[in-house]
């Protein structure tokens, strides 16, 4: 198995890895994107907290390859509906994230920018924004690893390029030597993702806050 | 209306029966009072009640009392962060409605921005104003060297001490120009000498620009140090006792004589604030006797609660 770890690592590992993190890219910046923007309204009117609140809570606990019937229903076997799945596992995560950074804000910060003055989007762009970052971050790790869980899930749908497209082509050939190669693989991926991107900017944003030393 | 034998001492003439008129108060409070729910029961409990308060154009006025007399209550109405229930403030005369840059707050916790150096929190202010980047950062730049602290405008505020903070904030605070200072504790968490170099600053610094200033504390001391006029104030229901005018010349020092004198004086009126406090937060066991807060013969004096307040 080692050894088909290694010789895998001189060619297609390389090649389905990269596919498949170019494929969580754009789920996972979709995700951002929708997750910041609820986890924002949940924080900003009691209305979209009453009425998304459940919602956002519902999709964050639904594992995510419940998705999957749907997402066949709704895009067919496409690359749509693998990207369906990943926005839908990790954007409850990513909107709770940015709902509880927002909530933790010390209510000093928003004082001093009340006696400055600040309009309500200054308020948000150069206070409330930044002060919510490393929290945010936090859970952006978080976000990102419910991603990549969707994400293979997603992968097994049907044969794609991509780490789940080595699986579904391992079981095929009963090739147990290879199956395990390649979810070694996968979870060196996510290792070195979290370690390199993740912990990184977190550990950036908490040193440069102030929250850790350097 | 008014009758005669109810005149509130504000609309008493001015002294030594000059014929100038007064000038307008900068701030006026009547007849306001604050409430807050206690706990999650429907009861309420008045934080303020029927406070009558004139503030002077350029005075430094200190709001002085015991925890839950209201003092804070009071600064964050002239503030706009909160709303009287009854009664109004008025600052030129006209009722006060929100926060704003005319009425600058200092927090006991500085406030400064964590992800901004220090420079870079003094110019918010005027970045929120719309100040021209060239001119934010040469007035920022000036701010931080009246408060001596111009070496340390690339650090962020956690590579400052507690005295460095908060003047940083004094000068964030500074460079928006307000008309008034509201400080609300400012100095607290400092340690007693990193608090006497600061009272020294915030005396030169309020002798140069003259701001009207509101500065409420627990501590006399500070107060008598500070202030033009000491405002007193009792608890339960949070109101004025008394207004005592220090007519001593600035900057005071801290062992000024004339100082001690007044502080003793205005803590020994206090008693029986102290009394309701050690009911309040206190065992059976604590007795006042003689102007010392002391416990039963056996018991040990473990902090100074005649300084707390």
């Amino acid at each position: 198995m080692l050894a088909t770890f290694a010789e895998g690592l001189r060619g297609d590992f390389v090649r389905a890895g990269l596919a498949s993190l170019g494929r969580i890219g754009i789920g996972f910046a979709a995700a951002l994107a929708l997750g910041t923007t609820l986890g924002v309204l949940l924080v900003a009117h009691r209305f979209f907290e009453w009425f998304l609140g459940p919602l956002v809570l519902g999709v964050q606990c639904l594992p995510s390859i419940c998705w999957l019937p749907v997402a066949i229903l709704w895009f067919g076997l496409s690359e749509r509906a693998i990207l369906f799945v990943v926005l839908m596992g990790s954007v409850g995560s990513i909107a709770i994230a940015t709902r509880d950074g927002l909530r933790q804000i010390p209510s000093t910060y928003l004082r001093v920018a009340g006696t400055f003055g600040a309009r309500p989007w200054q308020r948000l762009a150069w206070v409330m924004a930044p002060a919510a970052l490393p929290a945010f971050v936090t859970g952006l790790k978080q976000g990102w690893s419910f991603a990549w869980r969707s994400l293979l899930a997603g992968e097994l749908l049907y044969r794609v390029a991509g780490m789940g497209g080595l699986l579904t082509e391992a079981r095929d050939l009963a090739d147990y030597p290879r199956l395990f190669a390649v979810m070694l693989a996968i979870v060196g991926i996510s290792v070195l993702v979290d370690r390199l991107a993740f912990q990184r900017l977190e550990r950036a944003v908490r040193v440069r806050w102030g929250l850790q030393a350097a | 209306m008014s009758h005669p034998l109810t005149a509130e001492p504000a609309a008493a003439p001015p002294p030594q029966g000059t014929h100038v008129p007064a000038p307008p108060a900068k701030v006026r409070l009547r007849g306001v009072t604050k409430t807050y729910a206690r706990g999650h029961s429907a009861e309420r409990f008045a934080a303020v009640q029927d406070v009558e308060l004139e503030i002077r154009e350029g005075e430094f006025l200190a709001l002085v009392g015991p925890s839950g007399c209201g003092k804070s209550t009071l600064l964050n109405l002239i503030a706009g962060f909160e709303t009287p229930d009854e009664g109004e403030v008025l600052v030129e005369g006209t009722p006060v409605a929100g926060a704003g840059p005319d009425r600058l707050v200092i927090f006991q916790e500085h406030g400064l921005f964590p992800w901004l150096t220090v420079l870079q929190n003094v110019e918010f202010g005027m970045k929120v104003r719309g100040v021209p980047k060239a001119e934010r950062r040469e007035r920022a730049l000036q701010q931080l060297k009246l408060v001596h602290l111009t070496r340390f405008q690339s650090h962020y505020p956690f590579q400052l001490s507690g005295g460095m903070k908060q003047r940083a904030a004094i000068a964030r605070a500074l460079a928006v120009e307000p008309q008034m200072l509201l400080m609300d504790e400012p100095f607290a968490a400092l340690d007693p000498s990193t608090r006497d170099i600061l009272h020294a600053e915030l005396q030169s610094l309020w002798m140069k620009t003259r701001k009207t200033v509101v500065f409420v504390t627990h501590s006399v001391e500070e107060a008598v140090r500070l202030a033009d006029r000491v405002v007193v104030m009792a608890s339960q229901p949070g109101r004025i006792r008394r207004t005592i005018e220090i007519g001593l010349p600035h900057p005071r020092q801290f062992l000024d004589p004339a100082l001690a004198e007044l502080r003793a004086s205005i803590l020994a009126e206090l008693q029986d604030e102290l009394t309701k406090i050690m009911k309040r937060e206190g065992d059976d066991d604590w007795h006042l006797e003689e102007g010392a807060l002391r416990r039963r013969p056996g018991g040990r004096v473990d902090h100074s609660m005649g300084d707390g307040i």
